[in-house]
């Protein structure tokens, strides 16, 4: 008995994979059946379609967060990181450059401010090692306007944790007094006010100076510049 | 190289003026820091003023400062 596909009862249930979807074709000496099994046609209906999710199995988490669902997840971004760099060991009398950090133009709006946090260290030598820092629109020391100067390091004084912060006004970087050589700027001073320039790349220039010779060896070994709203 | 401009009371750098305020710091015989109205300015001995070359710092602040 003929009969129309669409006039054949439904099977109630979902497809399943070892389902058989058979066709009858008549031949000359009675039927030909043909078949394609549910799990070719369920294969076929996901091609190009993406597997399932599984938060931690095959989509990353953050800080063990899922981020399956709807909605937004906030991430924080103040303050932010402008730039980082490893220092080289500067031997010698003369000012020498040991790390520089790019902020770049546009970076800073008014009343941004900066955030340096630096390690500065030497192996050798027992003469004073000067740490100075400088802004520049060429990433050279001639030049420079000098923002500052951290501790002089002596004798044994091997390790030093430079920190500084910045306020931009929108017209000029204001810093603690450039003229006062110290670590940080956790005690009151003057103020140095600095023109900057925020629509071009400038850099932070982190130098040294030994008082004498080899083996003095000052370095801005890590510095870390960050920039908060 | 850079080359400077002398002006009355100070130099043109790059375009801009800056106005000594006080006296050169010699940091070693080929820099020196110069208290401006811009800040403290480090110069070398690579600079030029009014397209003169200088073999010292000592030199060079002495044709700055005349």
């Amino acid at each position: 008995m003929e009969k129309k596909i669409s006039q054949l009862t439904a099977k109630g249930a979902n497809l399943s994979s070892t389902d058989l979807l058979e066709i009858s074709e008549v031949i000359t000496d009675g039927y030909a059946s043909k078949y394609v099994t549910g799990a070719e046609v369920i294969a076929s209906a996901q091609t190009g379609m993406q597997t399932e999710l599984v938060s931690g199995t095959n989509i990353k988490t953050i800080n063990s967060n899922s981020l399956l669902g709807s909605g937004n997840i906030t991430i924080q971004t103040n303050p932010s990181t402008i730039g980082a760099a490893n220092g080289t060991a500067i031997t010698g009398t003369t000012i020498q450059i040991s790390a520089s950090v790019l902020i770049p133009a546009g970076t800073l709006v008014a009343n941004n401010t900066i955030y340096i946090k630096a390690f500065i260290n030497k192996t050798a030598g027992t003469g004073v090692t000067t740490p100075r820092y400088y802004v520049n629109t060429a990433n050279t020391l001639t030049g420079a306007t000098l923002l500052g100067a951290g501790g002089g390091m002596s004798t044994s004084v091997y390790f030093q944790r430079f920190e500084r912060n910045i306020f931009f006004d929108g017209t000029n970087l204001n810093s603690f007094f450039a003229g006062t050589s110290a670590a940080n700027d956790y005690t009151l001073s003057g103020i140095t006010l600095t023109a900057f320039n925020p629509l071009v790349d400038n850099y932070l220039i982190f130098a040294i100076s030994n008082g004498t010779t080899t083996p003095d060896n000052g370095n801005f070994k890590r510095v870390i510049v960050q920039k908060y709203d | 190289m850079i080359n400077i401009t002398k002006i009355q009371g100070g130099f043109v750098m790059n375009k801009t003026d800056y106005l000594l305020e006080g006296e050169a710091e010699v940091l070693d015989t080929t820099q020196a820091h110069f208290p401006t109205d811009r800040g403290i300015i480090l110069l070398d001995t690579s600079v030029t003023i009014d397209e003169q070359e200088f073999s010292t710092i000592q030199l060079f602040i002495d044709y700055l400062y005349k």
